[in-house]
């Protein structure tokens, strides 16, 4: 009788163990690397994340295209404005625009012009004697 | 298994050939496939390689010509070069005839905007298959903004590089103009053909290839030969000079209803030309609209039998030659007969005993034949080519023409000799004529004209050209006693009014007999005034020659070309500020100057500037409510 009771403790406390094993993770009992992340889904996720850089840097490498290229267009243009503006300059600075320009105003031509003498603030003449 | 080992066992020489006849025929049949491959890569690469190059560059190969940007020309001015030929990016309208809408109405805004005919328009357009037609080229400004604000459908702008010239006619033969030459646009006339090859730069090119679409792939290989812009040519021509010489040409042209007028302004020390100014003149950025005849520089390009400013060269030659001095006297008679020809002076008049000063001063023919004659045939020939005459100057634009002094080779046709004495039978053009009274200014030195000061490369770096020297005319002594015989003949001679108070000019007339053309002797009626000279003549600064082609009601280039002459020496004097030496009042027309100051004095009332005050707002007015 004492061995059969022995025998059925025995079967209790294996089922009791049997219960406490079934709790823990089958992937943890059965990995031998059990505690660390799976490899496969680190790899998994640095791709999806160089991915999304690499789509991220291009993306920004082609937006900073675009306004590079707009910028020389800009650049462009400015300088063909300037080109423009130094032939209109070129134009109203012909002497023959300005006097069409001073007969249309009925300007005449300055007669006994007499040029005042400058004479300086400092008296260098005076200094240098 | 036990039948098989009997089988292998009976007959296994049999079994063993069968399996070698497949494989050797699987191997043949490999190695002849690897063969016709590899002598098809053969053909494909080696044999036709060049064949099937050539046909993949065809067919993806893009070349695109890279323009180079042409040079341009720029004149002195005071605090920068002013431009005279720029390249202008202008705008040309086509129709793209599917694209548009509402023909009549579309049709009738563009007549209106571009001035053109709407039955022009409306058969320009009638063709849709057409795929495009160009409607205007060169539009100005306000026709772009009025096409760009109307936004009719199917009509576009594009934009068209043009040579331009903001000064329109400034100097406009010694400048030139570009056209087509059925191929590309060239310098035509002037310095822009004289110049072209510096001017158009070199094109480059870029080959790149493309998809079957014709677009580029990036990623394949692109050959860039980049284009090298042309070079920019600063001249020595100063813009006002050069206008205000073009003005008082114009002037004169109208007041004597002349044919054409020349004058040219040269530093003598260094041959540089401050001006160069023709007569009637056109506006090269309307060419095709022109007479061609006015596209040639008379400057350059029209000799003509200068007369008796020629006489100052006689006069120097004898001076240097040792035969004469300003004093040296002979007696005028009044004619001269050589060879069955009686040769008399412009006055027809005998005036005794006379100095050579005195020759000069009223320009007697008689005294100048005298010259000749001690001076000797060969050596009168030989002084006057080495004075520049019967050979180009060698200035820096196209047409140039040697004159002719033919009549000189044969030594003993005398009378030739005699009439050249005094500047008929010999022919030159202005710039030789310049050029020859700049070496009597510059101690006898004769200088090339140089008519571009610098070059201007597109790295950066520019080039100032030298001036050149030619020869050693005639010495130092008697350049200067030259000097002042000229003084002379602005003083008390037919140069009056060339003179400008305050200053020592010197200068000689010339009015010359037109040469019939086709036939021998002159035309009735027809003279060439001419005027040459510089000032100061005890430090010439600048020889002016002015040249006036048949004017009207004067009979001798002291009324019509003397007075121009004084008018842009004054100028230049003044401009140039060029300090004045002499007494004013000693002048020939010091009145004539006081006089005109007192009359455009006069108009200026204070009821002529409230009127003018008036007209000016008035003008306002009528602009605001516009």
């Amino acid at each position: 009788m004492t061995k059969r009771t022995i025998v059925i403790r025995k079967k209790s406390w294996l089922q009791k163990t049997n219960k406490k094993r079934n709790i823990l993770p089958i992937t943890a009992l059965n990995s031998s690397t059990a505690g660390f992340i799976n490899p496969v889904f680190v790899v998994l996720v640095a791709a999806a994340c160089s991915g999304l850089f690499y789509v991220y840097s291009v993306n920004q490498t082609a937006v900073k295209g675009i306004a590079i290229r707009n910028a020389e267009n800009e650049v462009l243009l400015e300088q063909k404005n300037n080109e423009s503006l130094k032939i209109k300059e070129a134009e109203l600075k012909s002497l023959y625009h300005i006097e069409d320009v001073s007969k249309q105003l009925n300007m005449i031509n300055a007669v006994n012009v007499k040029y005042v003498e400058e004479i300086p603030a400092v008296a260098y003449n005076a200094a240098t004697r | 298994m036990n039948k098989a080992k009997i089988i292998r066992r009976n007959d296994p020489k049999q079994k063993t050939s069968e399996k070698n006849w497949r494989i050797n025929i699987l191997v043949f049949f490999i190695f002849f496939i690897a063969i016709v491959v590899v002598t098809k890569l053969y053909i494909l690469q080696v044999a036709r390689h060049g064949v099937y190059a050539a046909l993949a560059e065809q067919q993806h190969g893009h070349t695109t010509q890279l323009v180079a940007k042409r040079g341009e020309i720029f004149l002195q001015d005071e605090n920068q070069p002013y431009p005279v030929a720029v390249n202008k990016e202008m705008k040309m309208v086509y129709a793209v005839q599917r694209e548009m809408k509402d023909m009549d109405s579309s049709i009738k805004a563009l007549a209106s905007i571009l001035g053109l005919d709407e039955k022009f328009l409306q058969e320009k357009l009638d063709d849709p298959t057409d795929m495009f037609e160009i409607l205007k080229n060169k539009l100005s400004d306000d026709e772009v903004k009025k096409i760009r604000e109307a936004k009719i459908a199917g009509i576009y702008l594009v934009g068209e590089n043009f040579r331009y010239y903001p000064a329109a006619e400034l100097a406009a033969q010694t400048i030139g103009f570009v056209g087509s030459d059925g191929k590309e646009q060239v310098g035509r006339y002037g310095l822009e053909s004289s110049w072209q090859d510096k001017l158009k730069g070199i094109s480059g090119m870029q080959i790149q290839e493309g998809d079957s679409r014709g677009r580029w792939i990036p990623v394949s290989d692109r050959n860039v030969e980049a284009a090298q812009d042309g070079q920019n040519l600063i001249l020595t021509i100063n813009h006002t000079v050069q206008f205000e010489v073009e003005k008082i040409l114009k002037q004169t042209m109208e007041k004597f209803s002349a044919d054409s007028a020349t004058a040219i302004v040269v530093d003598p020390k260094t041959g540089k030309i401050l001006a160069l100014a023709n007569q009637p003149s056109f506006n090269p950025n309307d060419f095709s609209s022109t007479d061609i005849s006015l596209f040639m520089n008379p400057a350059v390009s029209s000799p003509y039998e200068s007369g008796s400013v020629f006489k100052a060269f006689t006069e120097a030659i004898g001076l240097d030659d040792g035969k004469i001095s300003p004093n040296t006297t002979y007696s005028d008679t009044g004619t001269v007969v050589e060879a069955g020809y009686s040769i008399h002076n412009s006055d027809l008049k005998a005036n005794g005993t006379q100095t050579m000063t005195q020759v000069l001063e009223k320009s007697l023919n008689t005294g100048v034949i005298y010259i000749e004659k001690l001076v000797g045939n060969k050596n009168f020939a030989d002084y006057i080519s080495r004075f520049g005459f019967g050979k180009k100057t060698g200035i820096d634009l196209p047409g140039e023409v040697p004159g002719n002094i033919r009549n000189l080779e044969n030594t003993n046709r005398t009378i030739n000799f005699f009439t050249a004495s005094f500047g008929q039978g010999i022919s030159m053009t202005p710039i030789q004529l310049a050029m020859a009274y700049g070496a009597l200014a510059n101690k006898g030195v004769l200088m090339k004209p140089q008519i571009v000061d610098e070059i201007n490369y597109t790295d950066g770096h520019s080039e100032k050209i030298q001036p050149e020297e030619v020869r050693q005319v005639i010495t130092e002594s008697s350049s200067k006693q030259v000097s002042e015989m000229l003084r002379a003949v602005v003083l008390n001679g037919h140069g009056k009014q060339a003179d400008v108070p305050g200053y020592l000019v010197g200068g000689k007339t010339g009015t010359a007999q037109v040469a019939k053309t086709g036939s021998k002797g002159y035309e009735e009626g027809v003279n060439i005034g001419s005027f040459a000279g510089y000032a100061p003549t005890n430090d010439p600064k600048f020889v002016i020659v002015v040249k006036i082609v048949n004017p009207k009601g004067v009979e001798w280039a002291e009324t019509s070309a003397a007075p121009s002459f004084g008018k842009i020496m004054k100028f230049l004097l003044e401009y140039y500020k060029v300090e004045p030496t002499e007494d004013p009042k000693i002048s020939p027309t010091y009145k004539m100057y006081q006089a005109e100051n007192t009359s455009v004095a006069s108009e200026v009332t204070p009821a002529a500037v409230e009127n003018a005050k008036l007209d000016t707002k008035t003008k306002d007015d009528s602009k605001k409510k516009k």
